[in-house]
């Protein structure tokens, strides 16, 4: 699926988000470059994927998407509306359209709640049905995501992390969300329990028609959920193609890395793992000039410390680098 | 004779919520110079496992038995102040989280010597020039410089770097890496496992490699032996366990893994159920209750592995008896 050719359900475009910096270097004035310039569109229906390194500020726009914060600039499209600047009460509304699954089960359920009463907030919150037509919904969700109705009244300690899990899934979707912004939804899951919840997932995309801005660090996860993928290094989009194409020819040399590091279980693979890149990624209280995987790239050129490269359309995806692997004509 | 033997290790401790049998009847050996990985997921029993060796789980509420021969000395035999000295000097460990293994306020350097002087009779300015040296042949950039920095100044892969200066400090025989690189990016974590692979080489030391991750078991290890609520459940050479496991629990975690490379899969195959709490294990076969191919048996004794074919053995009668129940499911 294209997220370009249907109307995009979201749309954001030059998202920058500043923070300012702790203890001493707050007082000099540093800010942290947690997202420094990030646009993107999903269309209904579509997954995209959005992975990256630890700091790499993708959680921060999973916030902003969700205007859980504000952008230092840039805008926020919701179905065509710019919601950017709109209040928390006009908000409100949107809120039952758009929906979020966060990392950790443990610390996203309130311990001392029943899980019915967990899943059905969002209802509650947004004025929606009776109270006994609120239970049977809940108890719909619960037994959609694969959990025993019966099992509303229990408390969140009486289950499993991948069950946890799947309760807060249920409560994403208990509005019939268009959007569901799931961040690290897999992540402290062991991988036995990962495979239920994103077979789970996408069960209910296939089903219910959601978008979903699928957040990880996990290219194999990421690779698995979605349409379409965005890479993100240090604040910025550095390649965003569909997921088929950024396998087949990742064309920013980060791409290229990241997929490279990750090990494989295989028996006809050539043992030890191989260091595409060295060195860590920069602080975003400094990120480098022009280029800003430059100071780890094997391709750098005098050109990438000085000018910064536009995500610009390439053989039908997204770079931005001035020398991209992969010349379209091979593609 | 083997560097290191394990005989019927068992390891349990007493909870308020009763007996935790983490570790119930392991036996392994691990030659000079070889890599042993040890794979399972959370609670499994294979941090417990390594951590005894050392001596580390010893406290009035553990009760541990079977042998830990070390060249045929047995360490679970060892006072506390034998053990320091074989500790370091002989097997040394690195954990997962640098940042909370290292003393926040003193300079790396200080931690490094400290290691060394703890052992031997060496003078500060000594064992200061041998930090310089154990850090630059840990690929520490200007060790020279480095040495006088604090942790919070080094980033995750430059901590854990120094966590394994630490360790290999004395020379030992046998490191232990329990989940060496969890914490870390995917780009840091393969020039990490570069780093221990080639240290390795040079020293000759044996190497026990404690992984969730079954990429980083595949790439790294010459044997594999794969944990399920606290036993060993298939145990063989690394080729035979990722690419022709037959313990249905092997076979379920591979199956359950999205891949980077190859076809991307449709479906994940997810173990059902979860595992079971180490409170309360299952009768015989710990695994029975989410296995595809349990049989009344499986229910009655618990079972001990048994050789398929050489070197490769696994804790499953049923497919030991008829190996072409999991042929047709193979990853």
């Amino acid at each position: 699926m294209s997220g370009a050719t249907a109307a995009p359900l979201l749309r954001v475009e030059g998202l920058v988000k500043h923070f300012p910096a702790r203890g001493v270097q707050r007082q000099q004035g540093s800010v942290v470059h947690a997202v420094d310039g990030v646009s993107f569109e999903i269309a209904p229906r579509e997954t995209l994927g959005l992975v990256g390194e630890t700091g790499c500020g993708k959680s921060t726009v999973a916030r902003l998407v969700t205007r859980l914060l504000e952008p230092t600039t840039g805008r926020v499209e919701y179905d065509g509306n710019d919601i950017t600047r709109w209040s928390r009460r006009r908000l409100r509304p949107l809120r039952r359209e758009m929906q979020m699954v966060f990392q950790d089960p443990y610390s996203s359920l309130n311990p001392r709640r029943r899980v019915g009463s967990i899943v059905g907030d969002p209802l509650r919150a947004h004025h929606i049905g009776t109270r006994s037509e609120r239970r049977s919904r809940v108890a719909e969700v619960l037994s959609l995501v694969g959990l025993d109705p019966s099992h509303a009244d229990r408390y969140p300690h009486q289950f499993s992390g991948g069950q946890r899990q799947r309760i807060g899934v249920a409560r994403a979707i208990v509005t019939n969300p268009r959007l569901v912004v799931a961040d690290e939804p897999v992540s402290a899951l062991d991988v036995s329990i990962q495979a239920q919840v994103l077979n789970l997932i996408d069960d209910l995309h296939r089903e219910f028609g959601l978008a979903l801005l699928f957040i990880s660090h996990d290219v194999s996860v990421v690779r698995h959920v979605a349409d379409r993928i965005a890479v993100m290094y240090l604040g910025q989009i550095v390649e965003l193609a569909e997921t088929e194409r950024l396998f087949a020819a990742p064309a920013h040399p980060y791409t290229a890395a990241l997929l490279a590091a990750v090990p494989i279980a295989r028996a006809t693979r050539p043992r030890r793992a191989r260091v595409p890149v060295t060195g860590e990624p920069p602080s975003p209280l400094d990120p480098p000039s022009g280029c800003r995987f430059r100071t780890r790239c094997p391709f750098a050129q005098q050109i990438c410390a000085e000018a910064e490269p536009p995500l610009e359309p390439r053989a039908g995806s997204l770079v931005a680098c001035h020398f991209p692997l992969h010349p379209p004509a091979s593609v | 004779m083997a560097l290191l033997e394990v005989r019927d290790l068992r390891v349990s401790f007493a909870t308020r919520e009763g007996e935790v049998r983490a570790v119930n009847d392991v036996s392994l050996s691990l030659e000079r110079g070889r890599t042993l990985g040890l794979v399972g997921e959370s609670g499994s029993g294979k941090s417990v496992t390594s951590m005894t060796m050392l001596g580390l789980t010893r406290s009035p509420t553990t009760e541990i038995a079977g042998e830990v021969l070390l060249d045929g000395i047995d360490l679970l035999g060892l006072s506390d102040d034998e053990l320091r000295s074989v500790r370091g000097r002989r097997i040394a460990m690195v954990f997962q989280d640098p940042l909370s293994s290292l003393h926040p306020m003193r300079r790396v350097g200080w931690q490094v010597s400290e290691a060394i002087r703890a052992h031997e009779n060496v003078g500060k300015k000594a064992a200061r020039a041998r930090s310089v040296k154990l850090l630059r042949s840990v690929g520490i950039p200007s060790p020279e410089t480095r040495i006088d920095a604090y942790p919070h100044e080094l980033s995750g892969g430059m901590r854990q770097r120094v966590m394994i200066a630490m360790a290999l400090a004395l020379g030992p025989e046998l490191l232990i890496a329990d989940e060496p690189t969890s914490a870390l990016d995917v780009t840091v974590q393969a020039q990490i496992l570069e780093l221990l692979a080639r240290l390795q080489e040079e020293r000759g030391m044996a190497l026990i490699l404690v992984s969730h991750d079954l990429g980083v078991i595949a790439e790294q290890t010459d044997e594999v032996a794969v944990m399920y609520a606290g036993r060993i459940v298939e145990h063989g050479p690394g080729e035979t366990i990722i690419g022709s496991p037959m313990h249905p629990y092997t076979l379920g975690l591979l199956n359950s893994i999205p891949h980077v490379d190859g076809p991307r899969t449709e479906r994940l195959m997810p173990i059902p159920g979860s595992p079971p709490s180490a409170v309360n294990l299952p009768p015989g076969c710990a695994f029975h209750p989410r296995c595809a191919f349990a049989r009344l048996s499986c229910e009655g004794e618990v079972p001990s592995l048994q050789s398929v074919e050489s070197g490769h053995r696994i804790a499953c009668p049923v497919v030991a008896q008829d190996p072409s129940l999991v042929s047709a499911s193979s990853p």
